[in-house]
């Protein structure tokens, strides 16, 4: 009964840091702690741990090559980006937009030229197949006013 | 094992965080010895336990500048250190052997004669009987107590449990070392 006080009270006064009660057993305590400094003895081992783990980054350096990683993917992007926009431009345009963005005196022929192809060409209603044919039996007078065009559409561009 | 005074502890994180090499050393001079011999009685494995300890201020170094949890680097650190041996442990497919008696804690020590200045074979003998008969719950409790120098309410953050409840068990862990050692012929009181 009346050596629990007097342990409380030695142990508050020898109340370490980070030791958040005090001990209710003071002798266990100590003894414990010697067994915990036999415990932790390893020669060399804070070397060996400093040579296996050194010092952490600095921070400034970890901003800056946060900075370079940005950099490498913004450079990254724009070159894809204008990857991109050139293959959109440099793809050639369709004969029908070519020939519908040059003179229409040119443009016109080839598009009934190149629809008389077929017999379902038909203009406002109107089969022009068969008529074309009759009216130019002469093909090879189409395909060279298909390849003017194209290359006028190309000298536009 | 050296303590840091209070307060000096979260300055010293800072500096160190900051790459200053000489903060980093007194970090690791001051918490190394402690995660080893956390490690060494959890695994009794002394070139286990420090490459472990090794591969935990690693992890720590890599991870110092974005650590920002300020009053609870110990409890940081040594759930670091828990976590190595746990996943080691379950690499290795075996499980960490439970501290054993007398002879296993000198196995482990791996004492000279000069070792045992502070703590005595028979000593370190009786008080490694005593350990041995405490439940698991109760050895981990001793062990991050008095190995890693955690307060209660670090370890209660450690384990999500109510510091009340650490409390209970801690004070009757070190009851019954005190009975298993007393009942062995040995008074921790004979031993100072």
């Amino acid at each position: 009964m009346s050596t629990t006080p007097r342990r409380s009270t030695f142990a508050m006064n020898q109340r370490q840091p980070h030791h958040d009660e005090p001990s209710v057993d003071p002798a266990m305590e100590s003894l414990l702690g010697r067994y915990a400094r036999r415990m932790a003895h390893r020669p060399g081992l804070v070397d060996r741990v400093l040579a296996a783990a050194p010092a952490p980054v600095p921070a400034p350096i970890r901003a800056q090559w946060g900075e370079a990683r940005r950099a490498r993917l913004a450079l990254a992007a724009s070159i894809v980006g204008a990857v991109v926009v050139g293959m959109v431009f440099m793809r050639p345009a369709p004969v029908m937009s070519m020939a519908a963005a040059g003179s229409s005196i040119e443009a016109e022929p080839v598009l009934v030229s190149l629809l008389a192809g077929s017999d379902e060409a038909v203009l406002d209603d109107h089969p022009f197949g068969s008529e074309l044919r009759s009216m130019d039996s002469d093909w090879s007078m189409l395909a060279e006013e298909i390849r003017d065009i194209v290359a006028v559409a190309g000298g536009a561009r | 094992m050296q303590d840091l005074p209070a307060g000096h502890l979260e300055q010293l994180i800072r500096d160190a965080a900051r790459g200053d090499g000489e903060a980093w050393e007194r970090l690791v001079g001051a918490f190394a010895p402690r995660v080893f011999a956390l490690l060494l009685a959890r695994c009794r494995d002394p070139d286990l336990a420090e490459e472990l300890t090794q591969s935990v201020f690693v992890s720590v170094s890599g991870k110092l500048a974005g650590y920002r949890d300020v009053g609870r680097f110990r409890s940081w650190l040594f759930q670091i250190a828990m976590n190595r041996l746990r996943d080691e442990v379950r690499r290795r497919g075996r499980h960490a052997r439970p501290a054993g008696g007398a002879e296993d804690l000198e196995a482990v020590a791996g004492a000279t004669e000069a070792d045992y200045q502070d703590l005595s074979p028979e000593a370190l003998g009786a008080l490694g009987a005593a350990m041995g008969g405490l439940s698991d719950a109760e050895r981990q409790l001793v062990h991050l107590r008095h190995l890693a120098g955690m307060s209660y309410q670090e370890i209660a953050d450690l384990h999500g449990e109510p510091v009340g409840t650490l409390l209970a068990r801690h004070h009757r862990a070190i009851a019954k070392m005190r009975q298993a050692m007393e009942d062995s012929g040995f008074t921790p009181e004979d031993l100072q």
